[in-house]
């Protein structure tokens, strides 16, 4: 390359733009002295940086995706979990209305029942009484009967002397 | 740069970065020096967040790096359309990018000119030095021919641009023409860099010298411009190194046009004004 920096042609013509191989030597092993350096300690650290900032990106995003699944199965099972409530508390209503009126057909027809039998005892317990008043009205007839009779006879009734009356009484009838 | 204030004989325009002193058979030019600075600047904040980092214990300064570093590497995992190779690559077209922009930006601060040192300015940006961009351009074309050996192997990657003229002309011709086109490459990638930066520096000392002293009220407009212009030209290098790098790397008998349509948009526009 000695001729392309020699004072004639392109040496001359490099000479005049500063051009020398001296010179251009230096900058080219300064220049790849940098590079080396900036690739041996610091781009390395940087992309290391980067691929961490990238890791935990990444990282993030997938806890992220993580967190939206959980989100929506929790949302699904919650969704789930108050429709399975919602049926069930249906069905709990709708067997307790049927028990209630089942109950309240039941109580009605027994308060029928025990109101029939009190009614029916109360009608028992009437005629009973009614037979008893009317056999106390017989025998305090009878016993009237013969104290008017004793009085009008002028003499004590016994029981012989009533029943002979009586069956007086009774043949007189006939 | 501004020193030119004062001097009734016009701006101080010199195409050569200009030498300040010699070590031995080296000499260190104020293009060097300023170089220097830049990449001890580097040097400084990119340790500097990696030990942010490691503490993850972040400030504004380290999150801005670390997010232009991210957005970058992203790009180049784009176009070498594989995470492992565009880790291999990143170091080189990255640093480019960085060592580029700190350069590009700090040569517009206001002690680059005024200081000199026996009459010559002591620090002088370092894009604005042939050398140094096509000290870039040389690295760049030479890794994106390791690259391509790498892929293709010797032989194969000789068969990009040497084929039986006989048997094969039209393969001839196109293998001639794509090694032209890698000399063009080396050429127009040193001098994109170096023509844009050295034209803002003489941008700013024209019309430093027209405004005189209005300078400070019409200088910052064009200092402005300078700073995208250095960003820009940054990018373009880094994106221009990294394409270069994956093309060596792609499949040579498909044809270019179809090796560029399969790079991403901003990869494709930029290749093909590198092309163009």
């Amino acid at each position: 390359m000695q001729f392309l920096f020699s004072d004639s042609g392109i040496g001359g013509l490099l000479g005049a733009l500063g051009i020398d191989w001296k010179t251009l030597t230096l900058n080219i092993l300064a220049f790849l002295v940098v590079v080396w350096v900036m690739g041996k300690f610091v781009y390395p650290a940087l992309m290391k940086a980067l691929d961490g900032k990238l890791a935990e990106l990444d990282e993030t995003t997938k806890a992220r995706k993580a967190a939206e699944q959980q989100l929506a199965k929790a949302e699904e099972s919650a969704a789930q979990i108050i429709a399975e409530a919602r049926t069930a508390a249906e069905q709990l209503v709708a067997e307790a209305r049927d028990d209630a009126s089942a109950l309240a057909k039941d109580t009605e027809r027994k308060a029928q029942a025990q109101a029939e039998r009190i009614v029916a005892e109360a009608r028992e317990q009437l005629a009973q009484e009614v037979l008893t008043a009317r056999h106390e009205l017989g025998q305090e007839t009878a016993r009237l009967v013969a104290e008017a009779a004793e009085t009008i006879l002028q003499e004590k009734l016994d029981g012989n002397r009533d029943a002979e009356l009586i069956a007086r009484a009774l043949e007189g009838h006939k | 740069m501004m020193s030119f204030l004062l001097a009734s004989d016009g701006p101080h325009v010199s195409l050569v970065a200009e030498p300040i002193f010699q070590i031995g058979p080296l000499q260190i030019r104020n293009s060097m020096l300023l170089g220097l600075l830049g990449t001890a600047l580097m040097l400084w904040l990119f340790f500097y967040t990696v030990q942010r980092a490691r503490q993850r214990r972040h400030n504004r300064l380290s999150i801005a790096i670390l997010w232009g570093f991210e957005t970058l590497l992203g790009t180049v995992e784009e176009v070498m359309g594989s995470r492992e190779q565009a880790r291999r690559v990143a170091p080189l077209s990255l640093t480019i990018f960085f060592l580029v922009l700190i350069n590009n930006w700090l040569e517009l601060l206001p002690f680059v000119g005024p200081v000199t040192w026996h009459g010559e300015p002591l620090l002088r940006g370092l894009a604005s030095d042939l050398s140094f961009t096509a000290a870039l351009a040389i690295i760049t074309m030479v890794t994106a021919q390791i690259w391509a050996i790498r892929t293709h192997g010797f032989f194969g990657n000789l068969g990009r641009y040497f084929a039986n003229p006989f048997t094969q002309p039209m393969h001839a011709f196109e293998g001639f023409l794509e090694l032209i086109a890698e000399f063009s490459r080396l050429i127009a990638l040193a001098m994109r860099l170096f023509g844009n930066i050295f034209g803002g520096e003489v941008l700013l000392a024209v019309m430093g010298f027209i405004t005189s002293w209005a300078a400070p009220l019409a200088l910052p407009p064009f200092m402005l411009l300078e700073l995208f212009v250095g960003a820009v030209q940054a990018y373009v290098f880094f994106m221009l190194a990294t394409v270069f790098v994956a093309l060596g790397a792609a499949p040579h008998e498909i044809e270019e046009v179809s090796e560029l349509n399969e790079l991403p948009a901003p990869a494709q526009s930029v290749a093909k004004q590198a092309g163009s």
